[in-house]
């Protein structure tokens, strides 16, 4: 129970000691300046996102129904909240006309979040947001601390939750609908809400956790989102997220995502992307777009995405990728395994070793396991299989399946008519493929 | 010499190409505006076009040409905030207007499209009645199967056979052939505007307006537009597509009037519904007509009962941040197909329930559409011309005054309709 010198706060419950505050039960509250002359009605918050949960600047209180003269005061000006009132420390002539302008990573709620999509980045999901939720410090500060994307905050902004409160307690006491608010910590947002127009758009808050999103899921939010906000988040990624986000979407909507990005900011996430994919992507473009792009990467990268742009997508040399460890027969496996350690960061399977003549034909095949168990002065040509199984850079990609079925390979190397080897299939292409055709099979979608 | 020829010739065989990837351009894009515009030809609307053509001969042919353009231009609208925003009409209205204004304008569209579903359902009771099949087989099974085609259909399968449901609306143009009309009368009526002043004529031509112009559809439209992602520069396309939809569905309504006129007002058969009309048709057009008139009726039916509950759920979940889309399992997005689910179960369930009485259901629906019509116009008219949201594809001063006097036709039309409703003058 609380004590009778505890200030009493409407709309609020006190957690831990600490009274929280719904954005609904202050929107709309009356304000009154120093002498107590009511002077409008709250209407909009200020905050500043620069700390770990927003502190609220600024409140925009509306004279009278229509929005035709707003006024602001600053949030240290604000004395109390105690019963359905804003109490200000000023005299009604201290506030500013009109709307002030906002501090860089400072935004108005009602813009930016209320009503709005958010990005849940704990969950991986877009919501949108019904309320907000705030903490009241006995200094007077107040903080945005949570948004609230549940069904109990929609029935509160329109104002119902009274009444249904109390029909739903009347029905079942101990209902979940009565003690089940969905919050979402402030750390766990990303609102999505965009500044300026044309070219200028930008996140308000670009948050850090984006990233950390695994790129499977960041991937269904790109999808889910709609096309400006979506642009918008990817270009707030770093390169190697967005590669990595980029693998996974669906290509029509990967196409749009490079394309919204300038060609600078474009190559380098190309590079950050496996080449394989990378010669995918280039491949759907439009030929001056593509050409712009492979200018715009580092030599090196560009060279592999090039030799895997001449083969036809669904063939062996288009599913390939550049990207594996070769290595001269002469080595010892002590010597070998020093070389893997230091190139192993940049190759995506490390799992098969292919020895190689100098003229890059491939004379037989290890794995890391082999390596590993053998004794470190041997040389590779002892400890390698030879007359490795392998495909044509033209078979197709039923074949490559074929051949990774039946040897039960992780990936397939791809040689040439004179036995050079180009690349390899790995298992994960393979493996998307398949499944899309035998979902196609099975339930006649996509 | 040679060369010059040469050029010519290439210049020539890029404008072919150039046309040709046009034409493929707008294959691709096509959908949304021809499918949006012919689930509006559903069973309540081939039932108001009988009706006007029955009761009123050619005298409200002329009102097609008027509704055409407003329909052309509010989906034009719808369209191209789609395109340019990438959201839907719900989305924009909850994120500018907030959710008091979100939420009662949704509750009024559940409302109007349950009313709405319901007459699709006795549409197909009724449409296959004449040929001989017991409604109790007919409404469950085409419930079941709309249900089905929805939830385990992907969008690009749908559209397809969607378009092909509105190819079967030409069975129109021959049973209005097949009835004979008087061509001379039918055009000299069709560019000759003339009203009658009393009430039963006005609600008639409210009737129509209300029929063609629904809410729903601006929901639909923007969302399917999204759905597909089309695109600002795509958008001309989509623009081709909206409009050769509306004209397409208003050629439709045309042929229905026309048929309907020709016979049963000439010989002065009084008809209460579209299922009445295609019966009566039987002696005077022949077999051939009713048969394809009842079997147009059957077909929109099927067609509007699975996009409206459709359309409904995407717009309400759309509002309230719920998760959407057919390619989501049960448990992702419950409040999705619980509303797209319950939509069809009742919507089927009521034209079942022995003697009931389906009127004042269609009345209930018929003022929920008039008052939320309105509403949603004038909710567009404010996105659409707010720079911050559509850059530089504002409406132009033309458009705008198109748009507005529509907007005022439309609420005074809407506003009679529903004052007609309450007193029971309609």
């Amino acid at each position: 129970m609380a004590t009778h010198d505890e200030p009493r706060f409407e709309g609020t419950r006190p957690y831990f000691g600490v009274p929280f505050i719904f954005y609904s039960s202050l929107q709309g509250r009356l304000v009154v300046d120093l002498s107590g002359r009511p002077v409008g009605r709250l209407h909009d918050l200020a905050v500043t996102a620069a700390e770990t949960y927003p502190a609220v600047t600024a409140l925009v209180i509306r004279l009278g129904r229509i929005e035709s003269f707003p006024l602001t005061a600053r949030w240290r000006d604000v004395d109390s909240l105690d019963g359905r009132v804003v109490r200000l420390k000023v005299p009604v002539e201290g506030l500013v006309p009109g709307r002030i302008a906002l501090a860089e990573q400072a935004f108005w709620v009602n813009h930016v979040l209320l009503d709005r999509q958010i990005v849940d980045t704990a969950g991986a999901k877009v919501v949108r947001v019904n309320d907000l939720h705030f903490l009241w410090t006995g200094a007077g500060d107040l903080y945005l601390v949570h948004v609230d994307v549940g069904f109990r905050g929609l029935v509160r902004r329109l104002g119902w939750s009274d009444a249904i409160d109390g029909a739903v307690r009347w029905i079942t006491p101990h209902a979940r609908y009565l003690s089940g608010e969905r919050l979402i910590t402030w750390r766990y947002v990303q609102p999505l809400t965009l500044e300026g127009s044309g070219d200028a758009l930008r996140l308000t808050v670009p948050r850090k956790e984006l990233s950390d999103i695994h790129p499977a899921e960041l991937a269904d939010i790109l999808t889910e989102l709609d096309g400006r906000e979506r642009e918008s988040v990817f270009r707030a990624l770093e390169p190697a997220a967005a590669a990595e986000a980029l693998t996974e979407v669906e290509p029509k909507i990967r196409q749009r995502l490079i394309a919204s990005v300038p060609p600078e900011r474009a190559a380098d996430i190309l590079e950050e992307m496996p080449p394989d994919e990378a010669a995918d992507l280039l491949a759907a473009l439009p030929e001056p777009e593509s050409n712009l792009l492979l200018q715009r990467m580092e030599r090196d990268e560009a060279k592999d995405v090039q030799e895997l742009l001449q083969y036809a997508p669904n063939t062996a040399g288009g599913m390939m990728t550049t990207e594996l460890i070769a290595l001269g027969a002469h080595l010892t496996a002590a010597e070998a395994l020093a070389l893997l350690r230091s190139l192993a960061r940049d190759v995506e399977l490390i799992y098969y070793l292919y020895v190689v003549d100098p003229a890059e034909r491939l004379q037989g095949v290890m794995t890391i396991r082999h390596l590993l168990l053998a004794d470190p002065q041997a040389r590779l040509e002892d400890i390698m299989q030879r007359e490795p199984v392998g495909v044509l850079p033209d078979d197709t990609r039923e074949r490559v399946a074929e051949v990774v079925e039946k040897y039960n390979l992780l990936a397939v190397p791809v040689l040439d008519a004179e036995q050079k080897l180009l690349g390899i299939v790995t298992v994960d292409d393979v493996l998307t493929h398949m499944t899309a055709l035998a979902w196609k099979w099975k339930l006649g979608k996509r | 010499m040679e060369v010059e020829a040469g050029k010519a010739v290439s210049a020539v065989a890029a404008a072919r190409a150039s046309r040709w990837r046009n034409v493929r351009r707008f294959l691709l894009v096509m959908g949304p505006g021809i499918i949006t515009a012919n689930v509006d030809n559903d069973a309540g609307g081939i039932t108001t076009y009988s009706l006007a053509g029955a009761r009123y001969g050619y005298d409200l042919v002329w009102t097609l040409i008027p509704i055409t353009i407003a329909l052309v231009v509010v989906q034009e609208m719808c369209a191209r905030m789609g395109a340019v925003t990438g959201k839907g009409l719900a989305d924009l209205i909850r994120e500018n207007f907030g959710v008091r204004l979100t939420f009662y304008a949704m509750v009024l569209l559940l409302l109007a499209d349950l009313g709405n579903t319901v007459a699709e359902f006795a549409g197909i009771a009724a449409s296959l009645e004449i040929f001989g099949v017991s409604r109790f087989a007919s409404v469950p099974l085409a419930a079941v199967f709309v249900w089905w085609l929805v939830v385990y259909g992907n969008y690009k399968r749908v559209e397809k056979i969607f378009l092909v449901a509105c190819v079967v609306y030409l069975v129109y143009v021959p049973a209005g052939i097949l009835a004979q009309p008087s061509w001379g009368s039918v055009v000299r009526e069709s560019f000759r505007p003339h009203a009658q002043v009393n009430a039963a004529y006005v609600t008639m031509l409210v009737g129509l307006v209300g029929t063609t112009i629904a809410p729903w559809m601006q929901f639909y439209q923007q969302s399917a537009i999204v759905e597909k992602g089309i695109g600002v520069e795509d958008y001309r396309y989509a623009r081709l597509d909206v409009t050769s939809g509306c004209v397409f569905v208003s050629v439709v309504a045309f042929f229905i009037i026309v048929a309907c006129a020709a016979t049963l007002h000439v010989q002065g058969v009084a008809v209460e519904t579209a299922a009445d009309a295609a019966q009566a048709l039987r002696p005077i057009a022949g077999a051939y007509a009713a048969t394809l008139f009842a079997f147009g009726l059957f077909n929109a039916s099927v067609f509007s009962a699975s996009v409206l509950p459709l359309a409904t759920a995407y717009s309400v979940c759309e509002a309230f941040g719920w998760e959407t889309g057919v390619n989501k399992r049960l448990r992702e997005a419950p409040h999705f197909y619980g509303l797209y689910t319950g939509l069809i179960a009742l919507g089927a369930a009521i034209v079942l329930v022995p003697g009931i009485p389906l009127l004042p259901v269609m009345y209930l629906s018929q003022v929920a559409n008039g008052v939320l019509l309105p509403l949603v116009l004038v909710f567009m008219l404010l996105l659409v011309n707010r720079t911050d949201l559509m850059g530089a594809h504002t409406n132009s001063t033309a458009m705008n005054a198109i748009a507005w006097m529509t907007v005022v036709v439309m609420i005074g039309l809407s506003l009679y309709l529903v004052g007609a409703t309450f007193t029971g003058a309609a």
